[in-house]
């Protein structure tokens, strides 16, 4: 219908998540008409990003260094770890700075039915660090689903027999949340994990 | 567009669908299999408690084609809880269905054993106790694909299996003597299912006299199952039988 590198561009900008055929044309047409800065600015920082970012050799987020700024940072305790299932959960604890350990980052659960098993989440590489006796405490801050529980409960396991204090979010009653909006499941977490009120 | 209410409904998987949908396949009892799309459900906080397996829902879709459209969703009791190396069997389950289930078609007395099944499963069985249960699944599954194997009979007479005699079991035509299977046997029905298709007549004899009683008929009813679901199966892998593999010896059942 366009030329081929209009038609090219709109096939490549319907990879962008929730970017169908519609979006992409408007995008296109945005970029090329009223943008040409930007878009040469968002080729060069996809090529870019896309070339130089991998996973930190500690914990697995995605960075451009061997080793990400988080786990290199001596402000950091290194010795309290909270796993979790990918980068943007890292940035919402980053962001609500109230946090101050380091992570581990899995990229997805133990999902028995896709054939996801502990080694393609890092779970060995997790293992062998517990092993070595730096981290005294590891948070499981996977979601609360069935297949997060499942890699929280797999988790616990392997730090069974090496001393970590196991502990994990959590869960029950959001601030600002009222009873009445909660689903069974989550009162159930509510109740059994109640604290002493002080 | 004709709505159909208010099935009930398990989830067996669920993938993403553009940013904030799913598609999801249920096991319903009056339907089988039934894939829908829920456009929104990652658009709703706390929506996605309710897209969880192993919970009792109850759903409602429109839609002509495979594909329907989820328009209600609800659970309809407490999920069930599956600890240790149960929760890999339970997806075990969960993925023979999602790869063997035909689509629109009654499956009542299996939804009713699936969960009788996983009822079971949530209860800390002992390893015994889930093993009967996980058998007892397999072989209603089979049945419900319209393949009984007559633990019994053979396929030809009423005979009961022999104590001394040597049987073959053939996927498409259950149980055969060793003497028929080599009488008539070619060399491409000996290849058939590329497993040790050979069953003592002993075992064959203790496993219809006692069911899945005792280790021993457990074991076979074991590889008999195993025989007939790869034979369904074909080339479709089977993902949580291989994770399953992976868990034993790290995690203790209970
Ligand atoms: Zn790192």
């Amino acid at each position: 219908m366009y030329s081929p590198l209009i038609d090219q561009l709109i096939q490549a900008l319907k990879a962008l998540p929730g970017v169908g055929p519609k979006s992409a044309q408007r995008m296109a047409f945005y970029l090329l008409e009223h943008n040409q800065e930007g878009a040469v600015g968002l080729a060069q920082a996809l090529q870019a990003a896309v070339e130089g970012v991998g996973r930190c050799d500690h914990c697995q987020t995605l960075t451009e260094e061997t080793t990400c700024a988080i786990c290199q940072s001596t402000k950091r305790d290194q010795s309290t770890l909270c796993v979790v299932e990918s980068p943007s959960d890292v940035s919402i604890f980053e962001q609500a700075g109230v946090y101050s350990g380091v992570y581990f980052v899995l990229h997805g659960h133990l999902s028995p039915i896709d054939g996801i098993g502990p080694a393609d989440l890092g779970l060995d590489i997790l293992e062998t660090r517990l092993q070595q006796g730096l981290v005294k405490e590891i948070v499981l801050a996977t979601n609360s689903t069935v297949q997060g529980e499942a890699t929280a409960h797999y988790i616990s396991e392997i730090a069974k027999d090496t001393g970590v204090v196991v502990t994990r979010l959590a869960q029950g009653v959001p601030l600002g949340g009222e009873l009445e909006y909660l689903d069974g499941g989550t009162l159930a977490h509510a109740i059994n994990s109640r604290t002493r009120f002080q | 567009m004709a709505v159909n209410f208010l099935n009930p409904a398990f989830i067996l998987r669920t993938q993403k669908y553009r940013e904030t949908g799913l598609i999801v396949d249920f096991f319903c009892p009056n339907y089988g299999k039934v894939s829908a799309v829920a456009k929104k459900a990652l658009s709703f906080k706390g929506y996605l408690s309710l897209y969880q397996p192993f919970m009792p829902l109850s759903i409602s879709w429109q839609g002509q084609s495979e594909l329907k459209q989820l328009i209600s969703i609800e659970s309809s009791g407490n999920s069930v809880h599956l600890k240790g190396l149960i929760f890999y069997s339970a997806c075990y389950l969960n993925e023979l269905l999602l790869k063997l289930l035909p689509v629109a078609e009654n499956s009542i007395e299996l939804f009713g054993q699936y969960l009788l099944t996983i009822n079971t499963l949530g209860q800390n069985p002992s390893r015994s106790e889930e093993e009967i249960v996980l058998r007892s699944f397999e072989s209603a599954l089979i049945k419900h694909l319209g393949y009984e194997i007559g633990f019994t009979t053979t396929d030809h007479s009423e005979c009961i299996f022999n104590i001394d005699t040597n049987y073959v079991l053939l996927p498409e035509r259950g149980f055969i003597t060793e003497d028929d299977f080599l009488s008539e046997s070619t060399f491409r029905n000996r290849q058939a299912g590329g497993q040790s298709l050979l069953f003592s007549g002993p075992h064959l004899v203790e496993l219809s006299k006692f069911g899945l009683q005792r280790e021993g008929t457990r074991k076979t009813a074991k590889i008999i199952n195993r025989i007939m679901i790869d034979y369904l199966l074909g080339d479709k892998p089977l993902n949580s039988r291989k994770i399953y593999g992976q868990m034993l010896g790290r995690l203790q059942n209970k």
